[in-house]
């Protein structure tokens, strides 16, 4: 009777061991990031702090892609003003797979520096409270827009204000 | 509304707001506030993304968390301007008191102010 009491308690003892191995187990390798943002221009990084306070904007209010966390395929910037934010997308779509997007429309071409973009809104956006510029690039495009923040009147055009700050940071963008 | 601003004298149809008290509520309503703007930026931000890639499948996916982003009545994003505008509200009532408070007090020092003293 002894004799099987302890042979249990061994079994057991060896099945804790086993359970807490397997818990301990270590996963080689590293966290990738999310795919798709590889090579892409990351306005944040790429657009020193002189240059943002050169064309009025506060570097000290820079928020990274949407809330921290990354998007794939995208690399995004934003920074706060007064009544609106400005956000810079950087991706490698093309605008012309951005005019097949039902959800955009007014497209119109503008002409910033020596490229042709185009300026465009959300099609719920009848207010245009939130207008984009798209420049294109070599990656794919680089998306410019001015929001107007959460219950306020737009001080101004959003859409002059977008190609404002396209005017003021072409020279700082990929070609 | 000027007898919700009678400082002191509480009543049925009055509240007793200490203006330093008035103060800290109104910055208190100014940070909320610029917190729930910040979230809608995001907010804007994320549904502006073509996210689901270019398949019919994805493009209708997409369009649905669109709608429960910004679209829908019941979508976050009005949820959160019915909050921004209730405490935009709040913070210009409290901002308010202060002023007024700020007003009575001015205008009873000048008044004192030039009051002759007996020699």
């Amino acid at each position: 009777m002894r004799g099987s009491v302890g042979v249990g308690r061994l079994l057991m003892a060896g099945m804790l061991v086993w359970a807490a191995a397997g818990c301990s187990s270590v996963v080689e390798g590293a966290a990738e990031p999310a795919s798709g943002q590889e090579g892409l221009f990351d306005p944040c990084k790429d657009i020193p702090d002189s240059v943002l306070e050169e064309v009025g904007l506060d570097p000290a209010t820079e928020e990274v892609d949407i809330a921290g966390v990354e998007q794939p395929g995208w690399k995004i910037c934003s920074w706060t003003e007064s009544w609106y934010y400005l956000s810079i997308f950087s991706t490698e779509s093309s605008i012309e797979t951005t005019k097949q997007n039902p959800n955009y429309v007014g497209f119109k071409p503008v002409t910033i520096g020596q490229r042709d973009g185009v300026e465009f809104h959300l099609q719920a956006d009848v207010d245009l409270v939130r207008c984009f510029v798209a420049l294109p690039a070599a990656q794919g495009a680089i998306w410019l827009s001015v929001d107007t923040k959460l219950a306020l009147k737009p001080e101004g055009s959003t859409c002059e204000l977008t190609q404002h700050y396209a005017n003021l940071l072409d020279q700082r963008l990929p070609s | 509304m000027s007898e919700t601003h009678t400082w002191r004298t509480p009543s049925a149809h009055s509240i007793d707001l200490d203006p330093n008290v008035a103060a800290q509520l109104a910055v208190a309503c100014e940070g909320f506030l610029a917190e729930l703007q910040d979230m809608a930026g995001n907010l804007n931000r994320l549904t502006a993304l073509d996210c689901f890639g270019t398949l019919q499948s994805g493009k209708d996916m997409a369009g649905k968390f669109a709608q429960k982003a910004t679209g829908d009545a019941d979508s976050l994003e009005k949820s959160l301007l019915s909050h921004a505008l209730v405490i935009t509200e709040m913070r210009d009532f409290f901002q308010q008191c202060v002023d007024r408070y700020g007003e009575v007090e001015g205008s009873n020092a000048s008044a004192l102010a030039s009051v002759d003293t007996p020699r």
